[in-house]
C-alpha cells in the first residue's frame, strides 16, 4: 500500500502563554489573525526571527510566533 | 525608530548631548530599545535597573539588562530594594493592601530620583510609549484626574528636590518597539510582570488598539492634540490651584524628598511595610 505523506501543518505559538495552534491552509497574516481572534495592533507576528507585515502569506510547515506588545502597570 | 525619539527630544526639548542621563531600565521591549536608541544617538546614559524581590521575574529582568549592558559595553547600575530599604514588592503587598502598581511605581519613582539626585543627573528619562501614555490619559479623563492627565506630558521639569522627567518614546507605539527590538536582535524579557494581570492599562490598551485598528492613527491623534489643545489650559489651571490653596513642599523628617506632609509617601509606606513608628507632632 502507497504511504500518504502527511501534511505538515502551520504551527503557531502565541506568546506570552506558549499556547500552541495548527493550521492547514495557506493565508495572509491578517486572516490568521482574525481566525485567532487577534488584533493586529496588540501583537508582532514572527517567522524565523523576522516581524512580518499584515499582507504577507504564511503556509503549512511553517513556524509563527505571535507576540502581545501589550504590557500593563507603568504608570507615567 | 532613532528619527521619531529626535524628534522628541528635540520637539519638548527633553536633553542634550551634554547632559547626564539616568535610565531606569526594567529589561523590557521599551527601556531595552531606547538604550539601545539613545546610545546610537551618543547621549550620555547611565542605565538604572531596580530589583523589586518579585521572585524568577525579578531575577531573569536584572539578567536581561546585565547581558544588555555587557554587550553593549553600557554603564549599569543595579540597586535592590530588599538590600537597600528592607522590604521587597511582594511582602510590601501583604502590609499595605495596596495595589502593587501603585507600590512599585512609586518605589522605583523614588529609587529613581534619589539616585540621580547622588549622581548628579540632569535628566531622568523612562520608556514609557505612545500606548502608555494614551492609555494613562483615557484613563484619568474617565474621571477628570487632571494631574493624571497632565503626568502623561512628554517632559516634566525639575522642581524642589524632583529631576526632570522625560519620556522620548512617545512618537512610538509598543508594536513598534517590539518590533525593533526583534529586528536588532536585542536580549530583551518578553514576560508580563505577575502584578500586572488585569491592570486597568491592559484594558485601556486594548480598547485602544481596536479603534486604531479601524482608524489608523487614532492614538497619535489623540494624543498630541491633548498636548497641543488641552493641556496647556489644564496645566495653568493646576498650577493657579496650588497657589490659591497655598500648597508648599517641605523636605521630608526622614529622607529629605518633597512632600506635603511631615514624611513622604515612600517613608511613610516603608514603615507600615516595616512596622516602624513614626513621630508625629
Amino acid at each position: 500500500m502507497e504511504k500518504k505523506e502527511r501534511i505538515k501543518p502551520l504551527i503557531v505559538k502565541i506568546i506570552p502563554g506558549n499556547k500552541t495552534h495548527h493550521f492547514f491552509k495557506k493565508m495572509p497574516v491578517f486572516k490568521l489573525l482574525e481566525e485567532l481572534g487577534l488584533n493586529s495592533e496588540s501583537v508582532v507576528v514572527i517567522r524565523n526571527g523576522t516581524p512580518l507585515t499584515k499582507d504577507l502569506i504564511v503556509a503549512p510547515g511553517e513556524q509563527i510566533e505571535i507576540i502581545s506588545v501589550i504590557s500593563g502597570g507603568k504608570k507615567p | 525608530m532613532k528619527r521619531q525619539v529626535e524628534k522628541a527630544v528635540r520637539r519638548f526639548q527633553m536633553f542634550t548631548h551634554s547632559d547626564k542621563i539616568l535610565l531606569p531600565v526594567s529589561g523590557g521591549k521599551d527601556s531595552i530599545a531606547l538604550w539601545d536608541i539613545l546610545l546610537k544617538l551618543h547621549f550620555k546614559v547611565h542605565a538604572l535597573h531596580v530589583q523589586l524581590g518579585i521572585s524568577e521575574y525579578s531575577e531573569k529582568s536584572a539578567d536581561i539588562t546585565k547581558r544588555f549592558s555587557e554587550e553593549k559595553n553600557a554603564k549599569l547600575t543595579i540597586v535592590n530594594i530588599n538590600e537597600e530599604y528592607g522590604f521587597n514588592i511582594p511582602l510590601a503587598v501583604e502590609k499595605t493592601k495596596l495595589p502593587a502598581c501603585s507600590i512599585c511605581g512609586t518605589t522605583k519613582r523614588y529609587v529613581y530620583n534619589k539616585f540621580a539626585q547622588k549622581e548628579n543627573m540632569d535628566v531622568i528619562v523612562t520608556g514609557h510609549n505612545m500606548d502608555d501614555l494614551a492609555a494613562q490619559l483615557r484613563h484619568s479623563s474617565s474621571t477628570w484626574d487632571l494631574e493624571g492627565m497632565l503626568a502623561t506630558y512628554p517632559v516634566r521639569p525639575g522642581k524642589q528636590g524632583l529631576i526632570k522627567r522625560a519620556k522620548p518614546l512617545v512618537y512610538l507605539t509598543e508594536k513598534e518597539t517590539l518590533t525593533y527590538v526583534i529586528t536588532q536582535k536585542l536580549p530583551v524579557f518578553l514576560e508580563e510582570c505577575p502584578f500586572s494581570q488585569g491592570a486597568w492599562s491592559i484594558v485601556e490598551k486594548q480598547e485602544l488598539n481596536r479603534i486604531e485598528n479601524k482608524k489608523p492613527g487614532f492614538k497619535y491623534q489623540y494624543l498630541t492634540q491633548f498636548y497641543k489643545k488641552a493641556y496647556p489650559a489644564i496645566y495653568e489651571f493646576e498650577e493657579k490651584k496650588k497657589i490659591k490653596n497655598d500648597i508648599k513642599l517641605k523636605s521630608c523628617k526622614i529622607c529629605g524628598a518633597p512632600t506635603v506632609k511631615d514624611y513622604c509617601w515612600f517613608c511613610r509606606t516603608r514603615a507600615k511595610i516595616l512596622d516602624i513608628k513614626l513621630e508625629t507632632n
